[in-house]
């Protein structure tokens, strides 16, 4: 009962953060200078006529008071409907569907490297010799220190350029993903696996880590049966950097690395100032970071019994 | 990352032990720390502030060190690999990559140092106003964050710059608006931290005006954290106005800007890679001693928080 | 033996033939760090427990004693550099032993209880897991026989339901049960040999009487077991011998009578001395030993005489039907405080004392007028807190004045020793060129040396720390200084010396303190009336002998007779 109840809570902060979301990208767009009507024609430079400009004011609600405009908004949200793309003379939702296979297949596949490395690096290194430490802590900041883009040109020199072990971009097939997959991998990795070693450093000086040494339990048992799971919580709470990683690191990479993607589609959108692909785009990185967040919340219940019975 | 690599907002030390229960003595000998917090003089403190030296030289005297104009452009001398006449090398309109690199610093600086402030100064505002207030202005302001944090940063800065266009100064507002709520948080924690702490306490007993306290003893001890994650917090958002660059968002191209630089490099990455190593290896190199102090500077400031 | 201590002959050999120790260690050194940062923590230090025997290692912090312990079952720690001229364990060389003869000791021929259950049980299994998991390791059990084995286990030291506890996580449990739970995991396997460390410092005193008796029964038979203790008085009922360690090495040790009856070296002398009771009212818990080794932390010599408790003055704090209550976990309200009623007279001392939970500390926060009561007044100076705050009366706010159990979080961590006082100094109302000399005569005072002034709070010890806090509330010419646990974060002899300074101060002064803590001991030596705290209801208000000689309350005899008691002293302890 007690689980329902958290789950119901978290599933209305979860919509309210939506809406909240929705609310605020809608004021940003409804305050911007300049005529949003204009833009939708392609700018000052399209020069349109007196009568196209009144149709498209009246097609967009654009003469309408404000809460006539906000009200149809939410409206069509609720109904899925994201609006027109100005330039691609497309439903938003649509033009969102066709590129978010792509993306989600790099962000899985940077997880599937992720995780594994920085639950294996942190284990093995954590409270080891200070040599051990010091060499993993070194190259940790350097990767959480350098930018996303960097990581993936030193891997574009040297794997595409000089080993010519993949391809140097686009979409075609598993070997055009990996370097891309381990690019955003790393990025996540630096930062992640910090938090995760020192949360294990402190976990292991705990009294009950020496109680299950007392019980002749040996290292590598008490560091994972014991000292993970309590490390693993407070890196859950790191889920909300990850997801931002991930869905801001394509648009990096998927620049860097010629591939088509949520990335490449909100960077295209900016340059045209595409103002609808771009709010639906934020949408799905908010609705995203709701859905991430509950499931991390109900896997927190599931490790950490203090959450549902204190 | 991407923009701004937050390591952890977990500056707040565990809280007090309830007070009334045995706190037992502890064995300083006992469960042998292992971490030798010593101060000793490490190499890598020592390099970051040897290259920050170098950063703060090209800021403030980039003549001296690189007398060329940084715009000159030399067809006759195009793609000219490293060497004697040009240390870094020359890109495709024969401009030398030294002396546009060592020009790019100020940009860096300037995008870093004030997408920061603009940050920090923000944050602080949103996260006092919420700390400081009563529940109903905490509970608002901590919804509006919940929010903002929803949406990774680099998006925010993409609908901003997608709103009010690209360049050097938008980018420091884009980058600047998506830290805001960063800070926010830290100094809305902090305030509650300092707030609730004996110390406060002590000086209310002592009968001192709650307008003193708030300036003697909260403001400070809030401020004091916060700017020392900002510090590590420029380094981000050097990083983040340099990947802004790159993806032709941040400091339009003819300027020597390291991220710009890298994506027109990008073109001739098969022929001319030095047009992406030496830049590369600067940015980091500025990024990681920043983030290289700022950690030092947590790292002496954890012991003294409330 | 080291060279200093003081060897007596161990108890008398019985006729029959003597059992070999079952561990055994030969001039045992423990060094941490390298290079520069090498500390020997260890110095030749020698120990053995025979079968059926407890040894108790008792000492301060810092002096080693958990290290040695820990040692014996080769947990010394990672980075520890382990030397001895030999270490047997059950008659097998350990001296040479790795992780992986260890871990075949640990948990089936050796068990280990800490203190704390909370933090020594893995919060996040359930009980049953953790007390099945020696089995697990060790045992030949099948997952049901297991489980049957838990049950028996939990039943055998006294936990209620075993099968409903074992299902449960740690927090769930009761500090108790939890510690019981604890014992249970490590005698789950029969071990031959049992070490206690701190089993029942975080403890309240009635539920730590249980756990000790528990101990008791299992020294029974064969199995030896070495308690690590700060308390002398823990000790006393359970062990056959004491070792008493300090900086590192054994100063004296033999038989539990022997040495708490008449002790030989100085140093146990002045931790006999130290401990606060019943009897030691009006004396000096500080004795002037003659050592070389104390640390700078001790007063410059002043005796303080013996002396009556004063007679009671004017009301100095007057608290009548406090009552407060705060937010449950359910939406519900919670009682922490209901009904308090006392008055403090002027110059003298009301003990409050509660186990965790009692509300004592919201008595406190209240009397000191920074939580508002839900009913009820406090009186300070004829008026109420909220009286003196409608009419700005500073003078009334700062002649209350609080010290708290950790004095670090009382301090702005920015702050120095100098303007940290200096402010008390300056609300105070002491003109500004007078403001050095004041802060130097409190820090005199206080016994601190005038070169700390510099120093921030952080560099100094715990108990300079709590001077430093004292010389604060000086500072403002108070009337009451409330003291919540103001020694029980402290070593026994750092303890000592800061009663005595309050007491000092007391009489110099004509302070009155509200003094809170959750020490018997304590609350006889220094309370001239006492208050019994439960729940948030006063049970028992009167003076200290007439609440302790005839306690008209079932709860305050439990806590009576929770006093571990010390066999009487064969002669009188020295006095200066």
């Amino acid at each position: 009962m007690a689980v329902l109840r958290r789950v119901l809570t978290r599933l209305g902060v979860g919509i309210g953060v939506l809406w909240g979301a929705a609310t605020l990208t809608f004021l940003a767009v409804y305050l911007i200078p300049g005529d949003t009507a204009l833009l939708i024609l392609g700018g000052p430079d399209a020069r349109p006529t007196a009568e196209t400009l009144a149709q498209v004011r009246a097609d967009y609600l654009l003469d309408q008071p404000f809460i006539v405009q906000y009200g149809s908004y939410l409206g069509n949200l609720l109904q899925g409907d994201l609006g027109q793309s100005y330039r691609l003379r497309l439903p938003v939702a649509e033009a969102i569907g066709q590129q978010i296979g792509a993306t989600a297949a790099l962000a899985a596949a940077a997880v599937a490297v992720a995780l594994p490395l920085t639950f294996a690096v942190a284990i093995l290194s954590a409270q080891r010799a200070a040599w051990v430490r010091s060499i993993v802590s070194g190259v940790e900041v350097v990767l959480a220190a350098t930018p996303t883009f960097i990581i993936g040109f030193v891997l574009l020199i040297v794997f595409s350029f000089g080993l010519r072990w993949f391809p140097i971009g686009g979409n075609q097939g598993l070997a055009a993903l990996v370097l891309p997959a381990i690019t955003l991998a790393l990025a996540v990795f630096g930062t992640l696996s910090q938090v995760l070693r020192n949360e294990l450093e402190d976990v292991l000086e705990q009294p009950f880590i020496l109680t299950a040494r007392s019980r002749g339990m040996r290292d590598l048992p008490v560091r994972i049966r014991h000292a993970l799971r309590h490390a693993a919580i407070p890196v859950m709470t790191m889920t909300g950097f990850v997801v931002a990683a991930l869905l801001g690191g394509s648009v990096v990479v998927e620049t860097l690395f010629s591939r088509q993607g949520i990335g490449s589609l909100a960077l295209a959108s900016v340059y045209n100032k595409d103002l609808p692909v771009i709010i639906g785009i934020v949408l799905l990185s908010a609705a995203v970071y709701v859905v991430v967040n509950l499931v991390v919340d109900l896997l927190y219940t599931l490790i950490d019994p203090k959450v549902v019975t204190a | 990352m991407s923009l701004a690599s937050r390591t952890s907002d977990t500056v707040v030390p565990p809280a007090a032990p309830p007070a009334g229960h045995r706190a037992p003595p502890a064995d300083p000998a006992g469960p042998a720390p292992v971490r030798h917090r010593r101060s000793r003089i490490r190499p890598g403190l020592l390099l970051a502030s040897v290259f920050l030296l170098w950063l703060a030289a090209a800021v403030l005297v980039p003549d001296l060190l690189a007398p060329a104009d940084p715009y000159a452009v030399d067809p006759g001398r195009s793609f000219e690999a490293p060497g004697a006449s040009a240390w870094f090398g020359t890109d495709d309109s024969g401009a030398d990559a030294y002396t546009r690199i060592v020009h790019g610093a100020a940009t860096s600086l300037y995008i870093g140092v004030g997408a920061t402030a603009i940050g920090v100064v923000g944050g602080t505002a949103v996260g006092l106003l919420a700390g400081l207030n009563g529940r109903f202005v905490e509970a608002s302001v901590m919804r509006f964050l919940d929010v903002t944090l929803a949406i990774p940063e680099i998006l925010l800065a993409l609908v901003v710059i997608g709103i009010i266009g690209g360049g050097t100064e938008n980018a420091i507002l884009a980058i600047g608006a998506g830290s805001i709520a960063y800070y926010a948080r830290i100094t809305r924690a902090q305030t509650h931290l300092v707030r609730r702490s004996g110390f406060v306490e002590a000086a209310r007993t002592l009968g001192l005006p709650a307008w003193r306290i708030l300036l003697t003893h909260t403001v400070p001890n809030v401020m004091k954290p916060v700017l020392v994650l900002a510090t590590i917090g420029i380094g981000s958002a050097i990083g983040a106005g340099a990947s802004l660059s790159f993806l032709g968002l941040g400091t339009p191209p003819p300027a020597p800007e390291w991220g710009a630089m890298l994506s027109a490099g990008r073109n001739f990455i098969s022929n001319a890679p030095w047009l992406i190593t030496f830049p590369a290896a600067f940015l980091v190199a500025t990024v990681l001693s920043i983030t290289v102090i700022g950690r030092e500077l947590r790292r002496r400031a954890e012991g003294r928080l409330p | 033996m080291s060279p200093t201590a003081l060897t007596r002959p161990s108890i008398p050999a019985p006729p029959f033939v003597v059992p070999p120790p079952v561990v055994e260690l030969e001039g045992l050194s423990v060094a941490f760090g390298r290079g520069t940062h090498r500390r020997e923590i260890i110095h030749d230090l020698s120990l053995s427990v025979r079968p059926g025997e407890c040894l108790a290692l008792v000492g301060e912090s810092g002096s080693g004693k958990s290290v040695t312990a820990r040692t014996l079952v080769g947990l010394t720690g990672p980075g520890a550099q382990v030397r001895s001229t030999a270490q047997r364990f059950d008659g097998r060389d350990a001296s040479a032993w790795g992780e992986r003869q260890w871990s075949r000791i640990r948990g089936r021929e050796a068990g280990f209880i800490l203190q704390d259950a909370l933090s020594s049980l893995d919060s996040l299994r359930t009980v049953g897991d953790e007390v099945g998991e020696v089995l697990r390791l060790h045992g030949d059990l099948d997952r049901h026989a297991r489980r049957e084995r838990v049950l028996e286990l939990l039943a055998s030291v006294g936990v209620p339901d075993p099968g409903i506890r074992a299902a449960q996580y740690p927090h769930q449990l009761s500090g108790g049960l939890r510690q019981r739970a604890l014992i249970a995991s490590a005698i789950a396997a029969d071990p031959a040999f049992l070490i206690a460390d701190e089993p029942t410092t975080a403890l309240d005193a009635t539920i730590a009487a249980q756990v000790l008796r528990l101990l008791g029964d299992l020294k029974g038979g064969s199995t030896a077991m070495l308690v690590v203790s700060h308390d002398l008085a823990v000790v006393a009922g359970l062990a056959d011998r004491v070792a008493v360690m300090r900086d590192g090495a054994i100063v004296e040790e033999g038989s539990v009578q022997a040495v708490l009856q008449d002790p030989q070296h100085p140093y146990t002398q002045g931790l006999l001395a130290a401990i606060p009771s019943r009897s030691s009212r009006g004396r000096r818990l500080t004795v002037q030993v003659q050592d070389h080794n104390q640390d700078q932390d001790q007063d410059q010599g002043r005796p303080v005489p013996a002396r009556d408790f004063p007679t009671p003055g004017p009301p100095a704090l007057e608290v009548r039907g406090l009552t407060r209550a705060f937010p449950g976990p359910d939406g519900g309200r919670r009682t922490a405080v209901d009904g308090v009623s006392f008055t403090l007279h002027r110059g003298t001392t009301l003990g409050i004392v509660g186990e965790s939970g009692s509300g004592k500390s919201t008595v406190a926060r209240m009397a000191l007028g920074v939580e508002q009561p839900d009913a009820g007044t406090v009186h300070v100076r004829g008026r109420t807190w909220a009286e003196h705050r409608a009419s700005r009366d500073l003078a009334a706010r700062r002649s209350v004045q609080m010290i708290y159990q950790d004095p670090l979080q009382s301090f702005d961590p920015r702050k120095t020793v100098q303007q940290v006082i200096g402010q008390a100094v300056a609300a105070a109302g002491t003109p500004r060129n007078a403001r050095p000399a004041r802060v130097r005569e409190l820090l005199h005072l206080v016994g601190l040396p005038a070169d700390k002034a510099g120093s921030r709070p952080l560099e100094l010890s715990g108990g300079q720390r709590q001077r430093v806090a004292i010389a604060r509330a000086l500072a403002a010419e108070p009337e009451v200084i409330i003291c919540d646990e103001p020694v029980s974060a402290l070593d026994i002899t750092v303890q000592a010396r800061i009663l005595d300074l309050l007491t000092e101060l007391q009489e110099r002064f004509g302070l009155s303190y509200l003094f809170i803590s959750h020490d018997l001991g304590v609350i006889q030596h220094v309370s001239r009336e006492v208050l019994v705290l439960k729940d948030g209801i006063v049970l028992e208000h009167g003076p200290v002998a007439g609440v302790f000689d005839a306690p008209g309350h079932e709860y305050t005899r439990r806590l009576i007779d929770a006093i571990p008691a010390l066999p009487a002293p064969r002669k009188d302890t020295p006095h200066p």
